[in-house]
C-alpha cells in the first residue's frame, strides 16, 4: 500500500545545526567571524590582502579560503602575514558548516580577533549555507556590470554588507553606480554599501573601520549578555 | 547536484523510519533567493536516482517568489513579471524583501516493500 508523510523539514537542517555550533564557537572566543561571497575574479582576496596590510598591526586576523582545488589563495594571503588556510571543496562550489568545522579543529581561535571565511567564487550556492559567520560581505567589481544585484538577488538581499570593488576602472567601464546602490537597497534597505579600490587604496579605511566598529559592537553585546 | 543528493539523503531517512520502500514521489517547496532552478534540480535529482531502487520518482517543486512588503501601508506589493519594485507604488516607502529562501522537504510518497512494516 502507498503511503504518503508530510515531512516539513528543512532541508539544510543538517547544516544549520552545524552553523549553530559554529556560530557559539565564535562567540566563545569573542571573535568576529565575516563569509565573503562573491564571483570569481571580482577581489575577495585582494579585499582580504589589503585588510591585512592595514589592519594586520592592530587585529589579530585570519582567513580560510574556500576553492574547488589549489592553495594560490591561502598562498597570497600567507604572504601577508596572516595565518590562512585553504579549504579545498573537490568539486563542491560552495563551503558548508561541517567541512568549516573539520578545518578550523587546527586552528588556535582564540588567537584570533577576526576571522574571514573566504567563499568558493560563485554568487549562487554559498547563499544558501550559514557558516555560523557574523555577516556575509557581497563583492561585486565595476567590471562585472550593473545589472547584478537583480540577477542574483539572493546574495544581495542576504548579506550585511555590499562592497563595490575595483571603482579605479570606473571610467573604463559602463557602470551605473547609482542603478547597483538602488538594486542593492531595494532588495536590502539596511545594508551597508561601500565602494572600493584595492589598487589606490581609496575606500579601504571605510571598509577597516566598519569592521572594527562591528568587532566593538558584537564584543559589547557580549559583555551586556553577561551581566 | 550537491542540492538534488542532499535531497535525496533526506528522503531515504525518512522512508528508512517506516521500513524499506520504494520512492514515488517527492515534493519540495523551493525559494526564489535560494537561487535553485527548479528544472536543473528536476534533472538533477534524475541523474541522482539514475540505476538505483527509486528511479523514476517524480520530483514536484512548489515555486516560492519572495514578496515585497511595505511597512507604512501594511501590505504585500505585486511585482509585476517578478521583476523588482524599487519603492511602494501607492505611498512610495522603502519595501522590505520577505520569504524567497524557502528550501523544504515537504512530502514523500513510498510504497513499503517488505512485511513487518513499523509504520
Amino acid at each position: 500500500m502507498r503511503k504518503q508523510i508530510e515531512v516539513r523539514q528543512r532541508l539544510l537542517a543538517e547544516n544549520e545545526r552545524a552553523a549553530a555550533e559554529l556560530r557559539d564557537l565564535f562567540a566563545r572566543n569573542r571573535m568576529l567571524v565575516t563569509n565573503l561571497i562573491s564571483s570569481p575574479g571580482s577581489g575577495k582576496t585582494t579585499l582580504l590582502e589589503a585588510t591585512a596590510a592595514a589592519l594586520g598591526h592592530d587585529l589579530r586576523l585570519g582567513a580560510v579560503s574556500g576553492d574547488i582545488a589549489t592553495e594560490r589563495d591561502a598562498d597570497r594571503l600567507r604572504r601577508m602575514g596572516i595565518p590562512a588556510s585553504q579549504i579545498i571543496t573537490g568539486g563542491a562550489c560552495h563551503l558548508d558548516a561541517r567541512l568549516v568545522t573539520e578545518h578550523l579543529a587546527n586552528w588556535d581561535l582564540a588567537a584570533l580577533d577576526v576571522l574571514f571565511i573566504e567563499n568558493v567564487g560563485n554568487l549562487v550556492c554559498p547563499t544558501s549555507y550559514d557558516l555560523g559567520e557574523d555577516f556575509k560581505v557581497a563583492l561585486l567589481s565595476v567590471t562585472e556590470g550593473d545589472d547584478k544585484p537583480f540577477k542574483y538577488p539572493g546574495i544581495f538581499a542576504r548579506a550585511a554588507v555590499t562592497v563595490i570593488t575595483k571603482i579605479d576602472l570606473l571610467p573604463h567601464v559602463r557602470f551605473d553606480m547609482d542603478a547597483v546602490r538602488n538594486q542593492v537597497r531595494t532588495l536590502n534597505p539596511d545594508t551597508h554599501i561601500l565602494q572600493l579600490s584595492c589598487t589606490t587604496g581609496e575606500g579601504v579605511d571605510s571598509w577597516c573601520r566598519l569592521l572594527l566598529n562591528l568587532l566593538d559592537a558584537k564584543r559589547d553585546s557580549m559583555k551586556e549578555d553577561r551581566r | 547536484m550537491g542540492m538534488a543528493l542532499t535531497l535525496y539523503e533526506s528522503c531515504r531517512e525518512e522512508v528508512a523510519k517506516h521500513g524499506p520502500g520504494r520512492l514515488e514521489k517527492v515534493r519540495v517547496q523551493i525559494g526564489e533567493l535560494t537561487g535553485i532552478e527548479p528544472e536543473l534540480l528536476k534533472f538533477a535529482w534524475q541523474a541522482v536516482l539514475e540505476g538505483g531502487a527509486d528511479a523514476g520518482c517524480e520530483l514536484s517543486v512548489d515555486w516560492r517568489p519572495a514578496e515585497q512588503f511595505c511597512p507604512a501601508c501594511r501590505s504585500t506589493k505585486p511585482r509585476p513579471d517578478s521583476s523588482w519594485i524599487i519603492t511602494c507604488p501607492d505611498c512610495e516607502s522603502a519595501l522590505q524583501v520577505q520569504g524567497g529562501y524557502e528550501l523544504d522537504l515537504v512530502e514523500i510518497t513510498f510504497e513499503p516493500t517488505a512485511e513487518g512494516d513499523k509504520a
